[in-house]
């Protein structure tokens, strides 16, 4: 964090200094260099210190821990030379114990000849990688209970044994430690004795599980799965030769899975003309279509204009995200993909989507849950939002987080209402009929609501029915456990198949397949005149600006209604009109919106042409300041959308929830710690180039002007800066307090459209 | 979510705070609730200045916490109930607490856990709240069963987390604590504080949550370099730099945005540090430490309002229930000890109160070794203003009987939560007006005081 120097030193001594030195290095070498009058340690020692030391090795890490102090011994190669040790005097080769609590710690070993700085070594400290997965120990030697499927092995924790009419299952199971604790059903047991464990009353599973102590050391599950679904639809009965009747077809009691939908692509589709546009035009659709402008991106869309620079992201096929991974790993990932893919517009079409139809870690737990979400989401953003309705609703990632998997609508079981009723509340309609700008529709002065309590319980009992996918080398079961590859699987004899009612009246007749009722579900929700203007301002509000007019909200969404070839729902021709859309650009029609903390970090990233490493050093500071990667905290994802703007009550300001004053503080620290090295493994800052201009303070303004505000910084802000810069002498401290002050203003953090002009 | 486009905000009167809070930088923003007034049905909310000073502490209890373990009837029949139904959770005479009474005589005993609670009992300055839980409207069994507006989701975490932390049959964004502090029109920076994580509590329509971890240091970096004339020029230029917003509404919030937190950390330092060196070391017991700094220093400033959210997370005691419970209650009853103990040495006692919250109950039958999901649950009331005892009803101890639910002993809750709230709020100084915007199904039910505080 901060050097916090407290000499004194003679300035004029300083110079003469300097000016002989530099002479010396000029006679010496030709030029000035800077290793001729180098400081260095001849040994460096500190508990944990990576790599090991080497005098030329400047950057170390050490574990972070909870203790607040670190000793650290360090010996000067000079001895004339002072060192200093986090900005105390220390003596060569004594200890001194640094003190490191504080959100980013570093460890600063400057040394100083005479008072000019000559060397230094920086240690971060870093969270330790978790430790690796223990090897497995085996707890239990044997576990016996009758068609226990697979065999028994000790490093197999999940099993299924069919379930009978019968109550109590014997069950016996052996520690391989007797100092251990046997636990089967919730009962303790003696190691090797066998136990009745209680099936009925709503249990699914027979938890075996081993204690040290009172820490759980292992857990074996064995799900009790119901006997396997016949494969052929019984036959008709033969009518009666007396008594024509007409002969009786039962309904199957097998269904096949859907199929997922195609996924689109647009390869073949043809490209628009190029029409160029000017830079200000440029950086204010990459502010509203990517993470963050670079400058590599800014040159192609002034060559390409919009349309075809659209056209060519609409191409790039979804990055994809690897098996495999736990959820830490899976939100580091993430954030990769997001600073530097190559499909940006899909990824912040994703990234919007995806808080508007949201999961959270916090449910799915393991990085499979969530894995398959991600890449359903990136695969169908430009495809219609009906199919991503429908791919939503059928997804096992989205059926453990709302509860519909398992959902059943028969035996008198009442169907679970949580997906249906967020894809009505969340995903689709909203609680009130809208017009098409996005203002209430409303009747006699009162909101209209569109639909009840008892229409959420209709389309629960539609709904139900659905299970987990089928494992492979499973028997498919009428309630398969959890399992996440594929869309999830009909089951007939657990689907409410009367008759239902849903919005607007529509009826549903009895009788029909699970699928149908589902299909005929998305038709009825998607239909619905309100998802247009839902939609349109949701992602309105996500790319461009949190207080859209009523105008622009209903030119989006009679896109949606209609894209011109008589489609309704086409997501990436309501992309394209969002961001073509004249409010998009026009200067004073939208007042924009602030960066979120994921946009403000990728987007300083970007601009500075940082190619963040690895994520997982700084992900953690994303909680702390509101926003975890696919972790939001409430069914509102990160914030509510009906939040305030602090100050004006009668505009929106969602991101602010996020923003409040410590939290803004916290920001600030975060890229103060970005831009200081603090995780220089994952963001690396060089700032040789701006060092460089320092002499010259307007000519270092204008370069921080056109690196990270793209050339429109505006007078003010230019004068404001080139006055501190003039008003600092240290050309380093120059260089970072340009860059650090221009990353947390709120010409740089609020994307607005007016903005974007010089002024 | 659907929104309006209201243009005519309804203005609002707001508080005069001491020039010392304005010269801080702490005043009150905001310029009217401009919403659909059939929405939220707000109207001016009238503020007599403030003349007094008082916080509201709101511990929430992730997880779904287990009150039937927390205060146990010793009744002999109501015990022997409780004992037989809870089986292996049913806690044994070494397990309870030396016996309380309550207003009536009757005797109940603490979860062995919360030793340094049952003194505060005694004294009078704590109360139990017996089977408070979210309802949209008085609830019997019968009508449960035939389908009557019940709370949506009733078992699901997320859905309750914010059900109970909005207070609201249908959430809209805003939490009641938040909502508390909109009706004196405070949203100064230190209002409404979490000390663990951005809570939906906290967030009113014009109050907005801080976040104020345990330890932070809100003290701008950058700043502080030598010489230190040039740094201060560094911070002068920062001043300076929150002043440039072109004319846009929401730059100009992003700057009050970060020129409040400089404030506030300016604030907070000068204060000094606590010298609260007597609370336990843990996660709670650091949540409330701060809390208790954060109290002091506001407290000092003069009239005013605040509302904390401190959080313990773990009461999911699906399993491994005896120790762990322990292990919680122990912890929450530590720091709740020290906290109070801390308040009364600032001579606050008075203008605290503290509360707990959580999502639901749980089933009176154990489930293995731990619990499921369940619904109402008993809570705890603690501070000098506080009128000890216990409070609600207890519900009939049967399974399957006319307060559960179901068949597992998962209790219909006989006080709701905008009950609980509007017991605190009325307290807090909020007017009835006040209190039935705050909860606008209040009107429901048959009491809007259950009586747990002081008049």
């Amino acid at each position: 964090m901060d050097d916090r120097l407290t000499l004194v030193w003679d300035r004029t001594w300083d110079q003469i200094y300097r000016v002989l030195v530099l002479a010396a290095l000029v006679l010496a070498v030709g030029a000035p260099t800077a290793a001729a009058q180098t400081g260095a340690l001849t040994s460096l020692t500190v508990a944990g210190l990576s790599p090991s030391f080497s005098p030329t090795q400047k950057q170390y890490t050490i574990p972070k821990t909870s203790a607040c102090s670190v000793n650290v011994t360090a010996t000067l190669a000079n001895p004339v030379h002072r060192l200093y040790i986090a900005s105390g005097e220390t003596a060569s080769g004594a200890t001194r114990s640094a003190w490191v609590c504080g959100s980013s710690p570093t460890i600063s070993i400057v040394i100083y000849a005479n008072w000019t700085e000559v060397g230094r070594y920086t240690i971060t400290l870093v969270t330790p990688p978790p430790p690796p997965p223990p090897a497995p120990v085996t707890y239990l030697s044997a576990l016996y209970t009758a068609n226990l499927s697979p065999m028994f092995t000790p490093t197999t924790t999940q099993y299924t044994i069919p379930r009978t009419s019968a109550c109590s299952v014997p069950v016996s199971a052996t520690l391989t430690d007797a100092t251990h604790r046997l636990y089967v059903g919730g009962n303790q047991i003696v190691s090797g004795a066998t136990t009745n464990a209680w099936v009925c009353d709503g249990r699914t599973k027979i938890d075996v599980v081993v204690y040290q102590v009172w820490s759980e050391r292992a857990r074996y599950t064995i799900t009790l799965v119901d006997a396997p679904m016949p494969p052929n639809p019984p036959t008709p009965p033969t009518p009666s030769p007396t008594t024509p009747t007409p002969p009786v077809t039962p309904p199957p009691v097998w269904e096949p899975t859907p199929e997922p939908s195609a996924i689109p692509s647009f390869v073949n589709d043809p490209l628009p003309a190029a029409v160029p546009v000017d830079k200000f035009t440029a950086e204010r659709l990459l502010s509203q279509a990517t993470f963050g402008a670079t400058h590599a991106e800014m040159a192609a869309v002034q060559a390409k204009g919009l349309e075809l620079w659209i056209a060519e992201q609409l191409k790039i096929p979804a990055g994809g995200l690897a098996d495999g991974m736990d959820n830490n790993q899976v939100r580091a990932q993430m954030f990769l993909k997001l600073a530097n893919g190559q499909d940006q517009l899909r990824q912040r079409m994703a990234f919007a989507l995806s808080q508007t139809i949201a999961v959270s870690t916090n449910k799915l737990v393991n990085g499979y849950e969530v894995i398959p979400w991600v890449r359903l989401l990136e695969n169908h953003v430009f495809g219609n939002y009906k199919t991503l309705l429908r791919e939503a609703t059928l997804s096992p990632s989205m059926g453990k987080f709302l509860d519909l998997a398992n959902s059943v609508g028969t035996g008198g079981n009442a169907p679970n209402e949580n997906y249906p009723r967020e894809l009505l509340q969340l995903f689709g309609i909203g609680l009130f009929k809208l017009k098409m700008d996005g203002s209430y529709d409303k009747t006699a002065g009162q909101l209209v609501p569109t639909y009840s309590q008892n229409t959420v319980r209709e389309f629960a009992r539609a709904l139900s029915g659905w299970t987990y996918p089928t494992q492979p080398n499973f028997q498919p079961a009428s309630h398969n456990p959890d399992y996440f590859v594929g869309l999830m699987e009909p089951r007939p004899a657990r689907h409410d198949a009367g008759s239902k009612t849903l919005l607007n009246g529509a009826v549903l007749p009895a009788g029909q397949s699970v699928t149908k009722d589902l299909t005929d579900v998305i038709d009825n929700v998607f239909n619905h005149p309100n998802v247009a203007p839902f939609v349109a301002t949701r992602l309105i509000r996500s790319l461009v600006t949190s207080n859209p007019s009523p105008a622009y909200i209903e030119r989006v969404a009679n896109v949606f209604a209609d894209n011109g070839d008589g489609v309704r729902g086409d997501l990436k021709a309501v992309l394209m009109a969002i961001l073509t859309d004249a409010d998009a650009a026009l200067p004073g029609a939208s007042d924009g919106r602030l960066r979120d903390p994921i946009l403000h970090v990728i987007g300083l990233a970007r601009a500075l042409g940082i190619q963040i490493a690895n994520a997982n050093q700084f992900m953690y500071v994303f909680a702390t300041l509101g926003q975890q990667v696919l972790s939001p905290t409430t069914v509102f994802s990160f914030y509510s959308p009906l939040a305030p703007l602090p100050g004006d009550a009668t505009k929106f300001g969602p991101e602010f929830q996020i923003y409040t004053p410590a939290l803004a503080v916290q920001r600030a620290n975060f890229v103060y710690a970005l831009f200081n090295g603090s995780f220089s493994s994952s963001f690396h800052l060089n700032m040789a180039p701006y060092t460089a201009l320092a002499a010259n303070p307007a000519a270092l303004v204008e370069h921080v002007n056109q690196t990270l505000l793209f050339g429109r910084i505006s007078t003010e802000l230019r004068q404001l800066l080139t006055s501190l810069a003039q008003a600092t002498s240290d050309h380093n401290q120059r260089a970072f307090g340009t860059l650090f002050l221009t990353a947390i203003s709120s010409e740089f953090m609020v994307h607005t459209g007016h903005s974007f002009l010089p002024n | 979510m659907s929104h309006s486009h209201a243009k005519t905000p309804t203005r609002r009167h707001f508080l005069k705070l001491s020039a010392q809070l304005a010269a801080l930088g702490l005043t009150a923003t905001g310029a009217g609730l401009g919403r659909s007034k059939s929405l939220f049905a707000a109207e001016a909310r009238s503020t007599a200045d403030l003349t007094d000073y008082k916080a509201l502490v709101c511990i929430y209890l992730f997880g779904g916490n287990d009150g039937n373990n927390m205060i146990v009837p010793l009744e002999t029949g109501l015990h022997t109930t409780y004992q037989s139904l809870r089986g292996n959770l049913g806690l044994s005479p070494s397990e309870l607490l030396s016996p309380i009474a309550d207003a009536s005589g009757n005797p109940w005993a603490m979860h062995y856990g919360m030793s340094e609670l049952n003194p505060l009992y005694e004294s009078g300055q704590m109360a139990f709240v017996l089977n408070v839980g979210q309802l949209a409207a008085p609830l019997t069994r019968a009508q449960y069963l035939a389908g009557q507006a019940a709370p949506t989701n009733l078992f699901s975490h997320s859905d309750q987390t914010v059900q109970a932390q909005t207070g609201l049959p249908t959430p809209n964004g805003s939490g009641w604590g938040g909502r508390l502090l909109d009706c004196f029109g405070t949203s100064d920076s230190l209002a409404a504080v979490s000390v663990s994580q951005p809570a939906l509590f906290l967030q009113g329509f014009n109050a907005g949550g801080n976040v104020i971890p345990p330890g932070a240091d809100l003290r701008l970096s950058g700043m502080n370099f030598w010489p230190s004339n040039q740094a201060q020029s560094r911070r002068q230029a920062v001043n300076d730099l929150l002043q440039l917003d072109g004319g846009n509404p929401v730059r100009k919030a992003a700057n009050k945005a970060l020129a409040d937190g400089l404030q506030l950390a300016d604030t907070l330092g000068s204060q000094g540090g606590g010298g609260e060196l007597s609370f336990p070391g843990t996660n709670i017991g650091n949540q409330l430490r701060e809390v208790t700094r954060l109290i002091k220093i506001r407290s000092a400033m003069g009239p005013g309002r605040q509302v904390f959210f401190v959080s313990l997370d773990g009461f999911d005691l699906h399993s491994s229930q005896d120790w762990t419970h322990w292990y919680l209650l122990n912890q929450l009853s530590q720091s709740l000890f020290a906290f109070h103990n801390a308040i009364g040495d600032a001579g606050l006692s008075q203008q605290v109160t503290t509360f707990t919250q959580s999502e639901f109950g749980r089933t009176l039958q154990p489930s293995g070794s731990g619990s499921d999901h369940a619904w109402g649950s008993h809570q705890i009331v603690l501070g000098g203003a506080v009128k000890g005892g216990v409070y609600g009803s207890l519900p009939t101890l049967a399974l399957g009987g006319p307060d559960d639910a179901n068949n597992r002993g998962v209790w219909i809750p006989t006080l709701s939560t905008s009950q609980f709230g509007a017991t605190l709020g009325k307290w807090f100084g909020a007017s009835a007006a006040d209190l039935a915007w705050a909860f606008p199904n209040l009107v429901a039910f048959p009491t809007n005081d259950v009586g747990f505080m002081l008049p």
